[in-house]
């Protein structure tokens, strides 16, 4: 097996699906976190690239969907890899993740509102229904209403379930001013998706050492394994 | 195979990739070219939005996850076009990635209206540093340490169609404040244009097509 080094700042973003299906998987990595002034000193040495970067034997890689497609691949769950092998079960998996990765694009520039109440109030637009947001999340709880397993895809778990879950775990962190927690609790689809996969035993491990505030809501529901 | 339909406009957009690569692999796709029809289809398909890909009746969305699927058919030499190996298919997914980042920025430029304004925004993407030269730059450095002149794997792949296809839309005349010789100074990307032009599969795909939105894709 590879040497794989993970970094990417202390937070959850948009490595939390990578860094959960290597966990997942049970798959050694390190996982180096870097604080805001360390990615400063960084980010010249690797323009254009961007956090998060996979080392793998020492070579550096980029593009976080890119990293997370390899990663499920060498990550399996009951013997499945959690990226298929078949090119046309992959291409829904496919097809699913970047609809789900679309959805951060709407929030990434109220990251740069400075005036809190500004933040709120656009943020608050992106999450009405109807809103980019809220449209967003409406489809992906249509898509997972289609399924009888209840997880998004070829009823077993994949990397598309990986990114809803952390996707919708995170703007239901309440973490993000201007965007509540109970932002999609009418999707009913989306929330016992965010349940069944907080509670795969393998998931439940994962985050269970996890005290770090930003990492709460990725926790069962249920009572902890301690 | 599945029967397998294309569904975009009489452009190249973001669904030529697939296109070409389903043509290289010899792959039987039907090339659907909409006109009017979209008006009446949206609705049907919303919220998918074009380019749409239908596989056996069903339809689907996503350029880059019908891409990496054509990719996945078509074989060059026996060689599928989306490695098989994880890590081989990792670079070229990056790349892939890579590329795909001056799509947003080009964008942004769609809806200014004022036509010096417009070009101005243009060619600042292109210009040395800007949003999308210099992921043509990073491009322009991985094929400098390539020794067959393929992106990746000494051999055809996905990425080199993403970066054929990408880079030589800002070449031509179709984007209104990008100039033909916008990338003229990286010479590995200008070689590689013209060594993907004369792949035979991809000269023969071309040859025979006369609408004037691929010309610039012709040896």
């Amino acid at each position: 097996m590879q040497q794989l080094k993970v970094t990417y700042f202390a937070f959850p973003g948009r490595a939390e699906p990578i860094r959960l299906a290597l966990g997942v998987g049970g798959i050694d990595f390190e996982d180096c976190v870097l604080g805001p002034e360390a990615w400063e000193e960084m980010k010249p040495k690797v323009s254009p690239l961007q956090l998060p970067l996979l080392n793998v034997d020492g070579k550096t890689v980029s593009q976080s969907i890119a990293i997370n497609r390899y990663v499920c691949k060498l990550a399996k769950v009951d013997g499945n890899p959690l990226y298929p092998q078949d090119p046309f079960e992959a291409l829904l998996v496919d097809e699913l993740v970047d609809k789900v990765s679309d959805g951060l694009d709407p929030l990434v520039p109220t990251w740069d509102i400075e005036d809190a109440k500004e933040r709120e109030a656009k943020r608050a637009e992106l999450m009405v229904k109807g809103g980019p947001i809220e449209k967003w999340a409406a489809h992906i709880d249509g898509e997972l209403a289609k399924s009888t397993s209840g997880f998004a895809l070829l009823d077993q778990l994949t990397m598309a379930d990986l990114y809803i879950f952390t996707y919708v775990c995170f703007f239901r962190s309440g973490k993000l001013d201007g965007i509540p927690q109970d932002s999609f609790d009418h999707l009913s689809h989306l929330c016992l998706h965010r349940e069944k996969i907080a509670d795969i035993p393998q998931v439940k491990v994962y985050y269970n050492d996890k005290t770090f505030p930003a990492y709460a809501c990725f926790k069962s529901s249920q009572a902890s394994l301690h | 195979m599945p029967q397998l339909k294309v569904i975009y406009f009489g452009l190249p957009g973001r669904v030529e990739p697939t296109r070409l690569a389903l043509a290289i692999g010899g792959i039987d796709f039907e090339n659907k070219i909409l006109t009017s029809e979209w008006a009446e289809m949206k609705p049907k398909v919303a919220p998918l939005q074009l380019p749409l890909l239908e596989v056996d009746g069903q339809m689907h969305s996503q350029s880059l996850a019908m891409f990496r699927y054509a990719c996945k058919l078509a074989k060059v030499d026996g060689k599928p076009l989306y490695p098989e190996d994880p890590y081989e298919a990792l670079l070229v997914d990056e790349l892939v990635d890579q590329v795909s980042e001056v799509f947003p920025a080009l964008g942004t430029t769609f809806g200014i209206k004022d036509q010096a304004e417009k070009e101005a925004a243009r060619a600042a993407l292109v210009a040395k540093g800007g949003p999308v030269e210099k992921w043509a730059a990073l491009a322009d450095g991985k094929l400098a340490k390539s020794t067959s002149g393929f992106a990746l794997c000494d051999r055809l792949t996905m990425a080199d169609l993403m970066m054929f296809v990408t880079f030589t839309l800002f070449r031509n005349e179709w984007l209104d404040g990008c100039k033909p010789d916008c990338f003229d100074h990286l010479t590995h990307l200008c070689k590689h244009k013209d060594k993907i032009a004369n792949v035979p599969q991809v000269k023969a795909y071309y040859a025979s097509n006369s609408n004037p939105g691929v010309a610039c894709f012709k040896a």
